[in-house]
């Protein structure tokens, strides 16, 4: 890979760029792990970058800088490892850190600071790092406590749970690095639990509150308790207690167990599949293990002597953000969450996608024995891949390094493995009802093989990236993070990852039928993507039996006839043909995608036929849209037999259309063109809901064979206002025309990027709207450099003659922009109701009509089982029509979770409109547990 | 974090962030070119297949966003791909999102580069290399073979999809502005004015800096 682009290694990297940070050390980065870690963990292409030893490697240059550096890498680096050494190690850089604080006190302070953000796994290392300067220097300890304190302060206010997490675990072991005490741990506790017990002192009686805000709240809490455990349970058991009182009262009294499974992985998991619920459970057992967590090494307890004699520090309260933009859904960039009703969140909120994690999918057996360590080195996983997902290549070279601390026969990578004993994969072998590991009969069951054996820190990450992936409700955003971080992790890694990464693909293809609709979809891009970066390659063959004797629409079918239309997406059709064994072919398409023409000359009358070639060589001339128009109108004029006008308009539509996308089949941008070039006579042809029905119609006969171009030229026919949102939802439902095909993917990709489309519009301009605002009131105030920071697109337009213009104009300019964008915005958001409205309507009556053909068929008790099994008995049926009508069921639950914010805003609504007595039980229940869980 | 991404320091460095690229051609200040990096929600794509098609990129790129376009590189003589593209979001977030997760995965096997840019300008699509392709056309066969070269079946595939490409490829003469989103298409045209005081207009196309000299040098050449 290296050298392609010539040159040597050292000043560019692998695209070729030039290296901005030419470190001391020649390259390498101040993170990355000293030589001790050659070997797989390093990328095995990266030639002789590994192990090249720092001493008499300083370059020259500006002195001061090189020691900036030198300082900043030696506190990234330390503890990489557990260690003899690390005990000297920590003591000299706490001296040299002591010692050169007063020189470089700001490149310490955040370089403390970001460590602690960006390597949650080494929390340990850091406190004790922390605790030795403190014992060492009170006052340089207490700027350094103080400065993270007030970064935990500010990573509140943002919201951003994931950083509150990481912080206050820091917090947590900083007790036990003497450097805070008991105290003082249990009081940040309490103020951040204030609105829980709040809450629960006012409610007397009353149905106990519960929302999104305070979940996160109690989970920040209860995820990092155990890291302060031991100490407080020593010092202040009392207090402990009360602590877990407040959290106990808010978990059991939450509601987080749904009729209607929605918020469910596999309808076959144990109820107890929400994350706070699970996650108390598990804590609520340390106390018997004496909060021992024995996982990662705790230097501080090899410092009992110095950290002894440090005095402690305390911080004023903690300011709590509000909890009314708590949903955070406003800043997604996607607009997928988007409540759109919500206003506009001013304030940075990180992580949009922060959901409370759920108890990891267990799709590996391991030794029952090391159930705390499995939690506590996943949630360090959760972590690392939350903090840092701006950097998947490292994110992965550090969590595949987090066994490194972790205490003797703990964790291991799988190269240090047999992996040549008995079961190589760690395959867990009951998988039926493997989740969240609470189960510790099954688990010594399953666990048999593993007994003794330390985890396998690749499982432990695949089974969390997977976790993650197929989270309800979604993390979209995420999906893609996931798949090129697990690329990244196999690249990484050596091929033992590769084939545990398999393994883990291959064991969840087995729980499939158990799999949600939306779930077994977001898996399927998943992998698809994932295999797309080596080549394809797969043991296709496995699944050939599947591909023989399935019904065309289960599950696993689905799952690999979808995949494999994605990876001819990503890929093309010859390859994929190439690659596939032959017993797989008949799970593609017989021929390549391509466009299906109506009009070929063989199949028409002559009239139509001499309609087709005007039209062809006119538009093939690139002929002007009055051009086709006319030509339209005079032959279609001709046709006298047909008395209905209507009739002949739908005709000449037809004949447009189908000619307007055939000279854009080329490829997308020549799609664009044709549409842009086509444009008024598309508007003449499409007034109307009908026509644009139409119109919507004879797209998808035309990309029959082309899933991908159909989404595609239905999104951007839509973008050119040609079809409206709702013509997109009305093809998608049409009359029952997918009846049978529920189970494709591309009608749902279809609507999602429909609706996704109008709620990014809405927030668009309310983006718009707010930047307006600040604008006025930044010139208003006088400042008209404020101003010039704020402009929007607009302004930019307006450059060239802007300079002349003074204050008041610019005002009044806005003023009357905004009152126009208010109108827009009025208008839009009536649109974006409409959408979710009529979607949900259309699932009703569509999934109404085929309950009547699913109990028609089944003679049985159909109607009172159904939200236990969906319908599917076992999950194995068989029945198409059973299947197909589980499709749609499982579509629907996703659009319900996907759009829940809106849903709920619009419950009253929807409630009168369409959960009418006549839905059936099963719906109105999904559609009141929505809501209950949006809370 | 999102609205403050990239000016946080972090250890770790983010990979959204521009590269050290500027276009040699960029009549401005580098403040100015990174300052309309800093809004772009255009991307320039670098070291494709020739074979690569407009839809495999769309089918990737989308998964950080809705695209308005994609703009294939051509080769300035024969007027077929060579190599590069720019692909243009509706958002600058997308764009993010995609030096993050997308840059430097594989797209028709190869790894692909993606890089901010300051936005499409007519004639910027033509490869500016002597032969009309782009100027590290040459290190194309270096980085084939560093990947081990193709196998025969594959060489064989290759040589049937230029075959095809070659009798059915036909480029567009007119770029198309792409659909401006409702909000804009309700409030006036569509913000195209980007770099109004960027470019000459004329090529311009990215090449890594490594190898920018030489651009320079055949560019200088050629104008």
């Amino acid at each position: 890979m290296q050298g392609r682009f010539g040159g040597g290694r050292a000043e560019i990297d692998e695209f070729g760029r030039q290296r901005r940070h030419n470190y001391h050390n020649h390259g390498r980065k101040p993170y990355e792990r000293s030589g001790g870690r050659s070997g797989p963990y390093r990328n095995p292409r990266g030639g002789g970058r590994g192990g090249r030893n720092d001493a008499g490697a300083a370059a020259a240059g500006d002195a001061s800088a090189d020691v900036e550096k030198r300082l900043s890498t030696l506190i990234a680096k330390v503890g990489d490892k557990a260690g003899d050494e690390l005990r000297s190690n920590l003591d000299a850089l706490s001296g040299v850190i002591q010692r050169d604080y007063s020189k470089f006190p700001d490149l310490i302070l955040k370089t403390l600071r970001q460590c602690v953000l960006e390597f949650p796994w080494k929390v340990t290392i850091y406190g004790t790092l922390l605790g030795l300067i403190n014992s060492k220097s009170y006052d340089t300890g207490a700027t350094i406590v103080n400065s993270i304190y007030a970064t935990l302060n500010q990573k509140l206010e943002f919201k951003d749970w994931s950083s509150v997490k990481v912080l206050l675990r820091f917090f947590a072991v900083l007790v036990s690095a003497n450097a805070i005490n008991s105290t003082t741990m249990i009081s940040i506790y309490n103020h951040i639990l204030k609105p829980i017990s709040e809450n629960a002192n006012n409610g007397g009686g009353a149905a106990p509150q519960q929302s999104e805000y305070m979940d996160n709240l109690v989970y920040v809490v209860l995820s990092t308790l155990p890291w302060a455990g031991k100490q407080l349970q020593l010092n202040l058991p009392e207090e402990l207690e009360r602590l877990m009182g407040v959290i106990s009262t808010y978990v059991d009294g939450r509601r987080s167990v749904f009729p209607s499974k929605i918020t469910h992985i596999f309808d076959n998991e144990p109820s107890s599949v929400d994350g706070l619920t699970w996650l108390k459970k598990f804590v609520s057992v340390l106390p018997r293990n004496e909060w021992n967590l024995n996982t990662i090494v705790t230097p501080y307890d090899l410092f009992e002597n110095e950290l002894s004699q440090a005095m402690q520090h305390s911080f004023p309260p903690l300011t709590l953000p509000p909890p009314q933009n708590s949903n955070g859904s406003n800043m997604d960039s996607t607009g997928l969450e988007s409540a759109g009703s919500g206003g506009y969140n001013e304030s940075p909120s990180a992580l949009a996608y922060f959901r409370i994690p759920r108890p990891t999918i267990q799709i590996f057996d391991y030794d029952p024995k090391l159930k705390i360590q499995r939690f506590i080195i996943q949630d360090l996983i959760t972590d690392s891949l939350n903090q840092l997902d701006y950097n998947r290549k490292e994110c992965a070279r550090c969590v595949l390094g987090i066994h490194l601390l972790c205490l003797p026969n703990v964790a291991k990578a799988v190269q240090d493995t047999q992996p040549n004993t008995a079961n190589p994969t760690g395959a867990a072998a009951g998988r039926e009802n493997a989740d969240g590991g609470d189960d510790d009969q099954a688990v010594q069951i399953k666990g048999s093989s593993e007994i003794g054996k330390p985890l396998v820190i690749e499982r432990l990450i695949m089974e969390t990236v997977l976790t993650n992936l197929l989270s309800t409700p979604s993390q979209h955003d995420h999906d893609i993070f996931l798949s090129s971080f697990a690329v990244e992790l196999c690249k990484l890694g050596s091929d033992f990852t590769f084939h545990i990464a398999g393994s883990s693909i291959r064991l969840l293809y087995n729980r499939l039928p158990q799999m949600d609709a939306e779930l077994i979809n977001r898996f399927s891009d998943w992998f698809s993507t994932f295999i797309s970066n080596f080549g394809y390659q797969w043991t296709w063959k496995d699944w050939e039996e599947d591909i023989k004797t399935q019904t065309y629409n289960a599950p696993q079918k689905t799952f690999i006839t979808e995949s494999i239309s994605k990876i001819i997406r990503l890929s093309y059709f010859e390859r994929i043909k190439q690659i596939m064994p032959q017993s797989l072919h008949q799970a593609m398409p017989p021929k390549a995608p391509g466009p299906k023409f109506k009009f070929t000359v063989d199949v028409m009358d002559d009239r139509t036929k001499a309609v087709s070639v005007a039209v062809g060589k006119c538009i093939k001339a690139k002929g002007t849209a009055d051009q086709v128009n006319e030509i339209l109108d005079e032959h279609y004029g001709q046709w006298d037999d047909l008395d209905d006008e209507q009739e002949r308009t739908n005709l000449a539509r037809e004949m447009l259309i189908q000619h307007v996308l055939l000279s854009g089949s080329k490829t997308f941008s020549h799609m664009l063109n044709a549409i842009e070039r086509y444009m008024p006579v598309l508007q003449k042809y499409s007034a109307g809901s009908d026509a644009k029905l139409h119109i919507a119609k004879i797209t998808e006969e035309f990309w029959i064979l082309n899933p991908q171009m159909y989404v595609i030229t239905l999104d951007k026919l839509l973008n050119y206002r040609v079809i409206d949102p709702i013509t997109v939802v009305e093809a998608v439902f049409d009359a029952g025309s997918h009846l049978g095909q529920w189970n494709r993917f591309h009608y749902w990709e279809a609507l999602h990027n429909t609706v996704q489309k109008v709620n990014l519009r809405v927030d668009q301009l309310e983006k718009r709207i707010a930047e307006a605002r600040k604008t006025i009131s930044g010139s208003s105030g006088g400042s008209g450099g404020d101003g010039s920071a704020t402009k929007d697109e607009n302004d930019m337009e307006r450059d060239d003659n802007n300079n002349n213009d003074d204050d008041d104009d610019l005002v009044n300019v806005s003023y009357s922009q905004i009152e126009q964008y208010q109108n827009t915005l009025t208008e839009l958001r009536q649109e974006q109701k409409n959408v979710i409205i009529k979607t949900i309507e259309k699932f009703v009556e569509q999934l109404n009509s085929m309950d009547a053909i699913v109990n028609n068929e089944q003679l049985g008790n159909v109607d009172e089982d159904i939200t236990n099994n969906n319908g599917r008995g076992g999950g194995h049926s068989e029945n198409a029509d059973e299947l197909d009508h589980w499709w749609l069921l499982g579509r629907y639950r996703e659009f319900l979770r996907l759009y829940r914010q809106q849903i709920k805003g619009l419950a009253v609504t929807l409630d009168s409109l369409v959960f009418s007595t006549s839905s059936k039980p099963e719906l109105r229940q999904a559609f009141e547990d929505i809501c209950q869980f949006t809370s | 974090m999102q609205v403050e991404a990239g000016r946080e320091f972090t250890i770790i460095p983010r990979l959204d962030k521009p590269s050290t690229y500027k276009d040699h051609q960029f009549k401005g200040a580098d403040e100015e070119w990174f300052a309309l990096l800093g809004k772009s929600a255009t991307l320039y794509v670098g070291n494709l297949s020739f074979y690569t098609t407009e839809e495999q990129i769309y089918e990737l790129f989308s998964k950080c966003g809705e695209i308005k376009r994609v703009i294939m590189g051509l080769d300035r003589n024969n007027k077929t791909p060579c190599g590069f593209c720019f692909v243009e979001y509706y958002t600058h977030e997308c764009a993010l999102k995609c030096l993050k997760y997308v840059n430097g995965t594989k797209v028709d096997d190869r790894i692909i580069r993606t890089d901010l840019d300051p936005g499409f300008k007519e004639g910027r699509q033509y490869g500016r290399g002597r032969s009309g392709g782009q100027v590290r056309d040459e290190y194309r066969q270096e980085y084939d073979e560093g990947r081990g070269g193709w196998g025969h079946i594959r060489a064989r595939q290759e040589a049937e999809r230029r075959r095809h490409q070659e009798e059915h490829y036909e480029p567009i003469t007119t770029i198309p502005a792409g659909a401006s989103h409702g909000v804009h298409s309700r409030l006036g045209p569509p913000v195209l004015s980007r770099g109004k005081r960027g470019f000459n207009g004329e090529q311009g196309i990215q090449e890594s800096p490594v190898k920018r000299n030489r651009d320079v040098d055949e560019d200088m050449g050629n104008i």
